[in-house]
């Protein structure tokens, strides 16, 4: 007899809402969306505008480059997406890793929350780089 | 021998015989939609055995007297649906119509049935059988006496017989029997003994196949699948009944219940 | 021809660890693996232990990992292995004696997919009728023989032995997507857990594996498409 509980991580109850069915519908989205914008990135950097090019000895023609780009709100909320998706796209990838190969329960929570803290940092700290960088 | 599917082509075959079309590309290298198959005969069905009645009940007897509390559906069971030969796809019928009604009539029956008193020790018979098969030091093994019955029932006991083969399977068992009590196992163990399982087996094979060729000894006719070559006519007059057989000591007895004919009449096979 | 059989033994009264044991077999090159495992067992070794049935590939009880893939022994002839063969029990199960393993928790998942008719309307007065284009929807997973050659060769099942495994996601397709079944939310919620249907990795060592040849990877991800339609 299949019990509610037997195939759920530490004998609990699976969390109602189905998280891991959105998390999964999460990871096929971005992934297919964060590859066309991968693409979009390193065709703007590095074949359109070939940022290695504009590198000289102190980065001053990058940085000036960075910073006509940030003149508008579109990059800046492009590059925002990909750092939304990026971040969570990847640390999404390494909860998977935990849940396959962590087995204690205590290793398991310490795991996720420092993957959750790490997201919220990295999140806070690149949100805060790009819309407040003001060069 | 081969058989000739060619003419049903591929897409018929993989659609409508997925599984015989698997087994002969599987085993045999041979495309079916493209070659003929090679065939040869099989066991490839019991046909019952146990009489019952047709709620599953075991009967014990030339008067239909249930055995109380046994039941038997399927292919062990004898209902008497498929006559002397059970027809391809039939046995579904078995399983279908009569293994519910067996089930129903169990469940009704144990509802209205109080336990009755077990004896003394009712685990004694098989477990004695069992500790004799492990004390067994002799020098024959299960596999081959095995080995030898099927060869012989094959040989003298398939698809077509006569007297003198039913005679002469008729002493191999008698030989075989005697040399079954001499085995030993070579695997002691207790958990997963599959050995000692296919030795207990094999006890119980001899004794169906002494029923099968000593029944067919007596039956001096043919009948469905029992084809005797010395008697290869069906006689209504002296064997239109059931054979009933009742181990008595080493010996095999045998008495004969009545067919009671309903709607359809015995008939020839014409194909 | 002359073929040497690499067992993995263990038997549980004797042994603390399990070892390997050569046999030498003189076999037809069109004898399946299993037939020379009998030679084994009826004429060098009777202890050898391991379970078969139909010897044809349809009973499902003969998987085991040969030369390093799940197979029915049945279903491999020996020349299509060559004349080493390496045999072990297939892995994630616990093993009880050789090549036997404890089934039990895979039948328990397979049971908890519920693998059987849900439908409470009032008894037909003939057979449910299905259409041939009804039947066609999930024809591919009425194959499955639950041999578990599928869930003991996936690496999630392995890393994880509560994830319920394909062979169990393949029978709750088998129920899911038959129209004349009304069970088909039950299991869908029941196959929706971290445990379930969502730790399938896409790796697709279930379908190399699988006798039958059934597509598991394309039916697992029905299941997936379906719970999404479900709730989106
Ligand atoms: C190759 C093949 C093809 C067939 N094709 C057809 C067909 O197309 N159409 C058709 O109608 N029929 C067909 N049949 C026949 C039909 O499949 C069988 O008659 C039917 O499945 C028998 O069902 P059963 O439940 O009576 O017995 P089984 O299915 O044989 O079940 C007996 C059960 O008892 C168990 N058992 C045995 N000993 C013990 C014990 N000591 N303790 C506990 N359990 C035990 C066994 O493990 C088994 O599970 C075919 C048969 C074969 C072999
Ligand atoms: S899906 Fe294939 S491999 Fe898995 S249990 Fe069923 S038949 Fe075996
Ligand atoms: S023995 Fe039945 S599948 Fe191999």
């Amino acid at each position: 007899m299949w019990k509610k509980t037997t195939f759920s991580v530490g004998g609990r109850a699976k969390p109602a809402g189905g998280f891991e069915m959105y998390s999964w519908y999460f990871m096929r989205i971005s992934g297919v969306v964060l590859l066309l914008m991968a693409l979009g990135h390193l065709f703007i950097m590095h074949v359109y505008f070939n940022v290695d090019e504009m590198v000289n000895w102190d980065g001053v023609g990058a940085a000036e480059f960075v910073k006509q780009r940030f003149e508008g709100i579109g990059w800046r909320a492009y590059d925002f997406i990909l750092l939304t998706l990026a971040l969570f796209h990847g640390l999404n990838g390494i909860k998977w890793l935990v849940d396959d190969y962590v087995h204690s329960k205590c290793w398991r929570l310490f795991l996720v929350s420092a993957i959750y803290t790490l997201a919220f940092i990295f999140y806070v700290v690149g949100s805060i780089f790009l819309f407040s960088y003001n060069a | 021998m081969h058989l000739d599917l060619t003419h049903l082509g591929k897409k018929v075959l993989d659609e409508k015989l997925p599984d015989i079309t698997d087994f002969v590309r599987t085993y045999l290298g041979i495309d079916p939609s493209v070659n003929p198959v090679p065939i040869q005969p099989t066991a490839h069905y019991t046909m019952g055995g146990i009489p019952t009645d047709v709620d599953g009940r075991v009967i014990m007897d030339e008067k239909n007297t249930p055995l109380p509390g046994l039941y038997a559906a399927g292919e062990c069971a004898t209902v008497s649906v498929h006559g002397a030969n059970r027809l391809g796809t039939n046995s579904l019928v078995d399983l279908v119509v009569f293994g519910r009604r067996s089930g129903k009539h169990a469940a009704l029956y144990v509802k209205n049935t109080d336990f009755i008193p077990l004896p003394k020790k009712p685990e004694d018979g098989i477990q004695a059988t069992i500790s004799d098969l492990y004390s067994g030091t002799g020098t024959e093994s299960v596999a081959k006496i095995r080995l030898e019955l099927q060869n012989d029932m094959m040989d003298n006991a398939s698809v077509y017989r006569n007297q003198k083969m039913l005679i002469n399977a008729k002493n191999k068992l008698l030989e075989l029997k005697k040399r079954y009590k001499n085995i030993a196992l070579g695997d002691k163990s207790k958990q997963f003994n599959m050995e000692l399982f296919e030795a207990l087996e094999l006890g119980f094979l001899l004794e169906l196949a002494s029923v099968l060729v000593e029944s067919a000894v007596n039956r001096t006719e043919s009948r469905g699948a029992h084809y005797r070559e010395d008697f290869s006519k069906r006689d209504d007059t002296n064997w239109l009944k059931h054979t009933l057989a009742y181990k008595a000591g080493d010996k095999i007895d045998f008495r004969y219940k009545p067919v009671v004919i309903t709607k359809y009449l015995p008939k020839e096979r014409k194909y | 021809m002359k073929v040497t059989y690499k067992i993995l033994r263990f038997d549980p009264e004797k042994d603390k660890k399990p070892y390997f044991k050569d046999y030498d077999v003189e076999v037809e090159p069109t004898d399946r693996i299993l037939d020379g495992l009998n030679i084994i067992k009826w004429y060098q070794d009777s202890t050898l232990s391991y379970r078969r049935s139909c010897a044809h590939g349809i009973c499902g009880s003969d998987a085991m990992e040969i030369n390093g893939v799940n197979k029915l022994a049945c279903k491999v002839l020996i020349q299509n292995v060559g004349s080493h063969i390496t045999i072990k029990p297939i892995r994630g199960l616990r093993v009880i004696k050789d090549l036997i393993v404890d089934m039990e928790p895979f039948f328990e998942k397979y049971r908890s997919i519920k693998p059987y008719l849900i439908n409470d309307d009032s008894l037909p007065t003939h057979e449910r009728l299905q259409s041939v284009e009804d039947r066609e929807i999930f024809d591919d997973t009425t194959k499955c023989i639950l041999c578990a050659s599928c869930t003991s060769s996936c690496p999630s099942f392995w890393w994880n032995s509560m994830y319920l495994g394909p062979s169990a996601l393949v029978q709750a397709h088998r129920f899911i997507f038959d129209s004349r079944d009304h069970g088909a939310d039950e299991r869908l919620e029941i196959v929706n857990d971290l445990n379930g249907i969502w730790r399938c990795r896409t790796i697709f060592n279930c379908v190399d594996a699988c006798p039958r040849e059934i597509k598991i990877t394309k039916a697992i991800e029905e299941l997936k498409r379906a719970l999404l339609h479900k709730h989106l």
